[in-house]
Parts: C-alpha cells; sequence; structure tokens
C-alpha cells in the first residue's frame, strides 16, 4: 500500500490502493493534473480510459487528457477543437503563400 | 425543449423522463443517438450538463458540437484524441513554415542576381562610352598637338591634360 495517497485519491477523498489505476500518473505532488481531468471527465471516464489501455500507453494517454482537460477549461466553448480550427487555417493560409511565391519564382 | 411524447436522445439513454426545460434536448435530438451516447461515454452527462449550465444559451450549441468532435476524437484515438491531431498539425505548419523560408529566399536570391545582371549591364555601358570618348579625346588632343616640339615633355603635357579634363568630375 502506498505510503502517502495519489493526487486522485486525495482528491476523491478515498484510501490509495497499492494497484491504484490513478497513482502512476497523477502524483500527489500534482494535485492540478488530476484536478483539471476530474472535472471534465470524471473520475469513473478516466478510470476506464485507463483500464481499456494496455499498460504501456497509459502515461501518454494520461498527459494527453490532461491537455485537453486543460484546454477545455481555458476554453469553455471550444476546448482544443479551437486550437485545431487555427491550425487548419494557419495551414491553408501558408499553403496560399506558398503557392504564390512558386508561382512567381517559375 | 423536451416534449412529453418524444425524449431526447439523452433523456432517451439515460431512462429518464424529458422535461420541458431539459438542458440536453435542443442539442441531441432523438434521431441522433450516437451523438449523446459518445459524449456521455467520453465525458459523462453529469459532467456536460454541468458544462452547458455554466455557459450562455447563445454559445452551447458550439459548446456540443466540440464536445461532440473530441469524444469522437478520443473514441478513434484513445490515447491521443484531439491532442494527436494538434501534433501532426503542428507538425505540418512547422514544415510549411520552412518551404515558405526557404521559397522567399530563393525569390531574394533570384531578384538580387536579376539587380546584379542589370547593373553589369548598365556599367558595361557606361565603360564602353568612357572607352569611346577617351578614344575621341585622344585622337583631338593628338591632333591638336601635332606640331607641339618633341623635346617638350609630352608625357606630363599629356597627363596634365587629363587631369584638367577630368572626365568624370574628379581628379584621376
Amino acid at each position: 500500500m502506498n505510503s502517502s495517497r495519489c493526487a486522485a485519491c486525495k482528491h476523491l477523498r478515498r484510501r490509495c490502493p497499492s494497484d491504484c489505476i490513478f497513482s502512476p500518473y497523477f502524483p500527489s505532488n500534482d494535485p492540478r493534473r488530476f484536478a483539471y481531468v476530474h472535472k471534465i471527465y470524471g473520475a469513473s471516464n478516466v478510470g476506464k480510459i485507463l483500464h481499456d489501455l494496455p499498460v504501456n500507453l497509459r502515461a501518454e494517454a494520461a498527459e494527453s487528457l490532461f491537455k485537453e482537460a486543460s484546454y477545455r477549461i481555458k476554453y469553455p466553448v471550444y476546448g482544443c477543437v479551437g486550437q485545431i480550427t487555427m491550425l487548419h487555417q494557419q495551414i491553408q493560409n501558408a499553403e496560399c503563400q506558398l503557392a504564390r511565391i512558386r508561382a512567381r519564382i517559375a | 425543449m423536451g416534449s412529453g411524447s418524444s425524449p431526447c436522445a439523452s433523456c432517451k439513454l439515460l431512462r429518464r423522463r424529458c422535461a420541458k426545460d431539459c438542458i440536453f434536448a435542443p442539442y441531441f435530438p432523438s434521431d441522433d443517438p450516437h451523438k449523446f451516447a459518445i459524449v456521455h461515454k467520453v465525458f459523462g452527462a453529469s459532467n456536460v450538463s454541468k458544462m452547458l449550465q455554466e455557459l450562455p444559451v447563445h454559445q452551447r450549441g458550439d459548446t456540443v458540437s466540440s464536445l461532440v468532435y473530441e469524444a469522437n476524437a478520443r473514441a478513434r484515438d484513445p490515447v491521443y484524441g484531439c491532442v494527436g491531431a494538434i501534433s501532426y498539425l503542428q507538425n505540418q505548419v512547422a514544415q510549411l513554415q520552412m518551404q515558405l523560408a526557404m521559397a522567399q529566399a530563393e525569390m531574394l536570391c533570384i531578384q538580387m542576381q536579376a539587380q546584379a545582371q542589370e547593373q553589369n549591364h548598365h556599367n558595361q555601358s557606361i565603360n564602353q562610352l568612357q572607352l569611346h570618348q577617351n578614344h575621341h579625346q585622344l585622337l583631338n588632343f593628338a591632333a591638336a598637338n601635332s606640331n607641339i616640339n618633341a623635346n617638350t615633355n609630352n608625357n606630363n603635357v599629356i597627363y596634365d591634360s587629363f587631369k584638367k579634363e577630368s572626365l568624370y568630375g574628379y581628379d584621376m
């Protein structure tokens, strides 16, 4: 059993078992990380997502969930989809500019 | 608004009565059950309800659309979700910016080469004109001084004449 609870179990005010699915990815020294994912996804959904993945992919999944949750908290209407839209626009602008310059060079 | 005869997709899935002021009803019609199902799977109905309640009504439609997008992305890619798409697009932007920088450098090179060539042509034209003028002046000078005594220091006279002439407005 862990001598100190992970951030998730602290937040949920429960005992942190030795096989806690959250503890490797939500350490107690970063409470904001779990608070964000819990606010957006809920602990139960996060647990299910992690549980359904092989162990070697869970860290990446936890990190991406935290990033998406951060975007959603910062931008409640569009979340990270706003960022995707902006990037599509940047790509379109850059492609237009590139085509113009290449036409001039040719 | 929910109606007594036809619950919205959310209330159907949650198996509850669809109230008149159901917060989900305007955005999750009963003819598209998948839309709410995927959002509920990823975010949970309770969390979605809280998010919508915290926003003004006119922003809820866009919020639901973006939540559906994110939920679908997460269902397709359970590890990276939308973040995977962001990384991919950021990479594309970086590559395009590099291509753009190279194309701009190439264009600048071509412009400089064109300018240098133009300058060369201009300089060649001036040189030819100068040579022609020099030759003409030499001929004139030689003709004008053909009767001068050979004992005089012709070299100095010629040099002094050129200095006085000051063809380009400065001393040679």
